[in-house]
């Protein structure tokens, strides 16, 4: 364990009678998991060592405050723009024929190899306030990012979410009639990213 | 990078020895599900996700449980990363870090905490994430992180401050005259403080410092210090601070006011 102290240069404000503590050392003392002697030393050891005693006292704290993991299922809050969706799909189709226009589904492949965008529809304006993105869920997404630039590839905004649903915010200034590019990114649990291709949309009149 | 697996060779902590010679009953104090072996260590089970993960028969299996052992810690990866990291790209690249860390050399790091696991996967997560995350701020700014700072700057808040403050020992001064006594008694107070702290036993001073210079609650000191109850650690802090004031009243200097 002592060649820990070389290789952690910030950790050097502890008085370094003894090692500082492995990170086993300091998980299983978080745990409680300990033989009396071990704690002992251990107490001994943090009683000294700020910078050992912070990290237990903030590894302890983030143990403590972990989010909760979402729901299963469909989030409520895509139940809204579905329902919507299947009402603009129901209200496309003429009697008897086939629909004019499919409402969602665009921006990609369903494989997982970029981000499937269900709204808003190929021809909705893009309103601040009103439009909200929506996305074919990940199987193992963590997070997603939603950017829209303008026509010469500036950023105007982007938002985050753990969710398959953002609204685009009131504050977002966008000129009337102005064309727009959105894209989702989405962070996969393993580090690696896939996209949405980039949809162009135009600002509302 | 960091060396953020255990040791083997620890001083402060034996380790368990081989699984499968264990004879097991309950451990009494431990607030993780676990049994301890006859020699008093413990042994704690692998979480399936894990299991497979270094069991697994081919580079395909061990892809395919990679994937699941990463999908069901992620949420606790990411949230050490928010706590160091303030943007979300740099939580990005410390979490992809993260990740090369635990599967650096076919995961080794992950194979030595499962050789003689003492604590839950979770917890070591925290810990050795949030060392990656720390080590990657040094990296690229060359000084601690904000959250470090804050901790070290609060640590120099000494802790015999925060006791005087406890203690409710400092007093208002209103003239000139006073203040200046009152500086100088002040100083007297501190220097009979850091005395009374430091004829106090280790795991007393540790409680202290939890306490008032890392705002910990009692319940989590008592989790912590295998109190059996909040209550346990109320009761011990109260007799701590009144031992202090009362070492403080024998030295005359129970106050800063003159
Ligand atoms: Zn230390």
């Amino acid at each position: 364990m002592g060649h820990l102290i070389l290789l952690r240069g910030a950790r050097d404000t502890a008085m370094n009678a003894t090692p500082h503590l492995s990170a086993d050392d300091a998980a299983s003392f978080i745990d409680g998991t300990l033989s009396d002697d071990a704690r002992a030393a251990i107490e001994r050891h943090l009683a000294e060592c700020d910078s050992c005693r912070e990290e237990v006292a903030i590894s302890t704290r983030l143990l403590a405050t972990v989010p909760a993991s979402p729901r299963r299922g469909v989030p409520w809050r895509l139940v809204l723009p579905l329902a919507a969706g299947i009402l603009v799909a129901v209200m496309l189709v003429r009697p008897g024929g086939r629909p004019t226009a499919t409402p969602t589904e665009r921006g990609g492949a369903s494989d997982g190899s970029t981000i499937v965008l269900i709204a808003p529809a190929p021809d909705a304006p893009l309103v601040a306030g009103r439009t909200r993105l929506v996305w074919r869920a990940l199987d193992d997404s963590v997070l997603y990012r939603v950017v829209i630039k303008d026509a010469s590839g500036a950023e105007l905004w982007r938002g985050e979410t753990s969710d398959t649903v953002l609204a685009v915010p009131p504050g977002v200034h966008l000129t009337p009639g102005k064309q727009y590019v959105m894209r989702v990114d989405g962070q996969r649990t393993d580090g690696s990213s896939v996209s949405s291709t980039e949809v162009s949309v135009r600002a509302s009149q | 990078m960091i060396s953020a697996t255990g040791d083997a060779a620890s001083g402060l902590t034996p380790r368990a020895g081989a699984a499968s010679s264990r004879e097991t009953r309950v451990a009494r104090t431990s607030h993780v599900p676990l049994a301890e072996t006859d020699d008093g260590h413990p042994v704690i089970e692998l979480p399936p996700s894990l299991a497979r993960l270094l069991d697994a028969p081919s580079a395909s299996d061990a892809d395919a449980a990679w994937h699941a052992f990463v999908a069901q810690h992620s949420r606790i990866v990411l949230h050490v990363c928010r706590s160091v990291w303030p943007a979300h790209d740099e939580q990005m690249d410390a979490y992809a870090q993260i990740l090369d860390h635990l599967r650096a050399d076919d995961h080794r790091r992950l194979r030595e905490f499962a050789r003689a696991p003492r604590c839950r996967v979770s917890t070591w997560l925290v810990v050795v994430s949030r060392r990656v995350c720390l080590d990657l701020y040094r990296q690229r700014y060359g000084r601690p992180t904000s959250e470090e700072g804050r901790e070290q700057r609060r640590a120099r808040r000494r802790l015999q401050d925060l006791v005087a403050e406890e203690l409710e020992l400092h007093e208002p001064a209103t003239t000139e005259r006073e203040e200046a006594d009152a500086a100088l008694r002040h100083e007297e107070l501190h220097d009979a403080l850091q005395r009374a702290l430091t004829d106090l036993a280790s795991r007393d001073l540790l409680m202290l410092k939890l306490r008032f210079v890392d705002d910990l609650s009692a319940q989590e000191i008592a989790r912590l210090l295998a109190f059996p109850s909040p209550f346990h650690v109320y009761r011990r802090l109260n007799v701590l601070l009144a031992q202090l004031r009362g070492t403080l009243l024998r030295l005359g200097v129970e106050s800063a006011a003159p």
